[in-house]
């Protein structure tokens, strides 16, 4: 079936099978590998990107279904503002990366959505992707600092 | 070096530090991310019952194709790549298959009937000991057995309990995955890996082809805690599938395969009776401990009860023991190694036991650990050498304020424990300078430990040369021919000693060509390369102090709330990265305290068949980590470093499990609480 979606702003279209997912779709016919799989499950939330500007798992998500949709990958992501603030905490707080994606994304979303940059809202904020190095406390300090700093 | 076929962007992946930078911009290349023109996909076939006979199978690559084996000629049992005649754990490849695409691919292995002849399956270690062998040929299912020790002496004073730590699937979030590619006359591995050179020497061996014929490359690599050290038989069954059809071949596992069929660690049990006089002094140790090996085993598994059995006085001195230690094989999944190995097993059994004597005498737990401490270098009779550690704990106890906190009523979990660096076989290094860029190669891969920061330290204290000039590339069997690994904590002892040397090397030649500032070095052309033996000295073991605290959320849940470690890291390369080593290692603990396991049903079924359920623990779940980076003394490393990357695996559990203990009510002797202890 044909389907098409733009990624990071750019139209993608392809004949793929009815049962191609999101993730495969964004990798393998757009070529973006910053987007991960690591459970296939929804669990790890590695696989997080934007549809229409909310936070799905694609590794849930048919191709079929985010048809005609605008998504954004970890690739999409600005340098600067809340984006680049992100991506500068996570640099100096992740350990493997394997995770990155779904935490920038995650966090990024968030920030720019109102929520606060506190522990306790970044926690829950990031309860949907996992990280199995750094338990989590280097990486929400990280944003938080570096949103602080952003601040001022 | 064989490269014709390649293309470059294949091979490009050449740097391995500084990923979380790339990774955070997407720009990082994990195993998952390489499809090299004409690739192909891998799947796997695998038993879905535990045990039985198999009697046909409908399609792929199976055992009368590929008869090959993990374990060398000669060994008790070898570990097939594919089942030969039976299945022996629930998981178990049985078949692989192959298509220009991954759908395919898994609609492939979908279509192959594997016929099995059910057998029941031995599950519980107990009966494991009295059931016939697993194996054809074995008289029973001992996979090892050791006693130590010199007898026990007793004291007025005897508490026992047996004490059980469930297994643990390593999950590291990038699952395992090879790509393999045969092209003239060379077989071209890539890894997610913590060894290229167990990959190398696995793979060559496994398939009788030379070993300068096999070149490991590691790609970026996404966690690993153990689960990526050992050769798997996918690996060698993507290798021979290249080497048939001369394609490039990939395979990377899903979730509920690494769940199933990657090795678990853990899985032992202690029977322990503390012999001890009524001052609290431990007179002696009386020990049984029995290891469930899974299925198959390798020489790390079936020597592991000897391993816990040598460390488990800890870092007391206790003057007698005897320890009889067996590996037992079970129709499960083959044990490995998760992050401590055998060292979280040791403190978890002795520390539990000393808080179980200071209950019964009526002893602070802490003066109790204490007053069992050496005053000197000290032997045990189990044959660990440890050196006094009373002055480390006293301090670390003032740091983090226990008294006060007692003082106040704060019911508060605390260990002593000690952390062997795996050191054995040294490590290999190489340095080289050319157009004012330092590139390094270590013997030990990267996996998520920032050895970049280590190196950029050592090679800013030894040449001075600045950060930004210093790039960690990936483990090259081609680059560095010689190396070792990373695991057992061993990388800033070993690579951090190899890399001094090779960086002393570089300054002496530079020296020679009258280049001696910094700016100097970096316009000269310098390599080199060093192997480096290093022998296990006392001063290379870490103490850990851990302190925890727990609550009783809702009223009813345990949860560990807070977490104060005052960990020896000798010499301090990279604070940062220590500190972020100690941090995920002590929530690896926490889960594996509370709620993560991987068990198995009366089938041999196991019950966890997603990560989650599995028990990686969430943001939410984790407590509040207070980090002291502290130093008994310089160990004998030239550089002065210890080991850090087990630590909190090491140092958390007991203190955490007492923590829990205190606000339950009940005695934890079983790990995890959820499910032993609690239902």
């Amino acid at each position: 079936m044909r389907v098409g979606m733009r990624i990071n702003g750019q139209p993608y279209e392809a004949d793929v099978e009815p049962r191609t997912l999101l993730i495969d779709f964004i990798r393998d016919v757009a070529n973006m590998k910053g987007t991960h799989m690591g459970c296939g499950t929804g669990d790890c939330g590695a696989c997080t990107v934007l549809m229409d500007g909310r936070p799905v798992k694609s590794c849930l998500v048919l191709a079929a279904q985010a048809d005609g949709s605008d998504i954004v990958t970890v690739e999409g992501l600005g340098g600067d503002g809340i984006a680049g603030s992100v991506k500068n905490a996570l640099a100096r707080s992740l350990q493997c990366g394997f995770c990155a994606p779904g935490m920038a994304i995650t966090a990024t979303w968030y920030l720019e959505n109102g929520g606060e940059p506190t522990e306790e809202g970044l926690r829950n904020a990031l309860s949907g992707v996992l990280c199995r190095c750094t338990g989590y406390q280097p990486i929400i300090e990280a944003i938080a600092e570096e949103m602080d700093h952003g601040d001022r | 070096m064989a490269t014709g076929e390649l293309r470059e962007d294949v091979l490009a992946n050449a740097e391995c530090g500084d990923r979380p930078r790339r990774a955070a911009a997407g720009a990082a290349r994990y195993l998952m991310d390489m499809d090299p023109p004409g690739i192909l996909y891998m799947e796997v076939v695998r038993s879905r019952v535990a045990r039985g006979r198999l009697i046909r199978v409908s399609g792929g690559i199976t055992s009368s194709e590929l008869r090959a084996y993990l374990d060398p000629p000669g060994a008790a049992v070898r570990q097939p790549v594919l089942a030969e005649g039976y299945v022996s754990y629930y998981g178990q490849p049985v078949a692989v298959v192959y298509a220009p695409d991954a759908y395919t691919a898994r609609d492939l292995a979908d279509s192959v009937d594997v016929e099995v002849e059910p057998e029941d399956p031995v599950v519980d270690v107990d009966a494991a000991i009295d059931s016939p062998p697993i194996h054809p040929g074995l008289a029973n299912n001992v996979a090892g057995e050791v006693e130590l020790g010199n007898g026990v002496q007793g004291g007025d004073v005897i508490v026992e309990d047996v004490l059980e730590m469930e297994r643990v699937v390593p999950n590291p979030l990038e699952p395992r995955g090879v790509l393999a590619w045969y092209t003239g006359g060379i077989l071209n591995v890539w890894a997610s890996t913590q060894s290229v050179y167990t990959w190398r020497s696995g793979i060559s061996r496994a398939l009788g082809i030379p070993e300068d014929s096999v070149r490991v490359m590691q790609v970026d690599t996404g966690g690993a805690f153990g689960s990526k050290s050992a050769v798997y038989p996918e690996y060698v069954a993507a290798a021979y599938i290249s080497m048939r059809t001369g394609m490039p071949v990939k395979w990377v596992e899903s979730r509920d395969e690494h769940l199933a069929a990657a090795r678990p660690g853990r899985g032992a049990r202690a029977r322990i009776a503390l012999h001890a006089s009524r001052d609290g002094r431990v007179r002696g140790i009386d020990a049984e401990l029995t290891v469930d090996v899974g299925a198959y085993a390798d020489a790390l598994a079936s020597r592991s009860p000897g391993w816990i059995a040598m460390q488990l006085t800890g870092p007391y001195a206790i003057g007698s023991a005897r320890v009889r230690g067996m590996a037992v094989y079970t129709n499960k999944a083959p044990l490995g190694p998760y992050r401590g190995a055998g060292r979280p097993e040791a403190a978890f059994f002795i520390e539990r036991m000393m808080d179980l004597l200071a209950d019964r005498i009526g002893m602070d737990p802490v003066d109790l650990r204490l007053a069992n401490l050496p005053s000197g270098r000290f032997t045990s009779p189990l044959g660990l050498t440890v050196d006094p550690s009373r002055g480390f704990f006293e301090e670390g106890l003032r740091r983090i304020g226990y008294r006060d906190a007692a003082a106040r009523g704060s019911r508060v979990g605390v260990s002593f424990a000690i952390l062997i660096p795996a050191v054995y076989g040294g490590e290999g290094a190489r340095i080289s300078v050319d157009r004012g860029e330092v590139r390094v190669w270590l013997g030990g891969t990267d996996q998520g430990q920032w050895h970049s920061e280590m190196a950029r330290g050592i090679l800013g204290r030894v040449l001075g040369v600045p950060r930004d000039r210093i790039r960690l590339m990936c483990g090259d069997t081609a680059e560095l021919g010689n190396g070792v690994g990373t695991w057992g904590s061993r990388s800033a002892i070993t690579a951090g000693q190899a890399l001094t040397r090779a960086a002393e090397e570089i300054r002496e030649m530079a020296a020679r060509d009258g280049r001696r500032t910094p700016e100097e070095i970096l316009e000269g052309t310098y390599s080199a390369e060093v192997m480096e033996d290093v022998d296990l000295d006392p001063s290379m073991i870490s103490f850990l102090l851990t302190a925890a605290e727990a609550e009783l959320r809702g009223g009813v849940e345990p949860r560990i709330r807070r977490v104060i470690a005052y960990y020896d890291v000798g010499e301090a390369l990279s604070p940062r990265s220590i500190r972020g080593q100690i941090i995920g290692g002590l929530a690896q603990a926490s889960s594996e305290v509370l709620f993560e396991a991987q068990t198995y049903d009366e089938l041999g079924v196991p019950v966890a068949d997603r990560i989650t359920t599995a028990g990686v623990p969430h943001s939410v779940d984790v407590p509040a980590f207070d980090v002291h980076v502290a130093s008994s003394g310089r160990s004998a490393a030239p550089h002065g470093a210890k080991g850090v990357g087990e630590a909190g695996t090491v140092g958390g559990p007991p203190a955490m499990a007492r923590a829990v203990e205190l606000v339950i009510g009940r005695r934890v002797n079983a790990l995890p609480v959820f499910g032993r202890i609690l239902v």
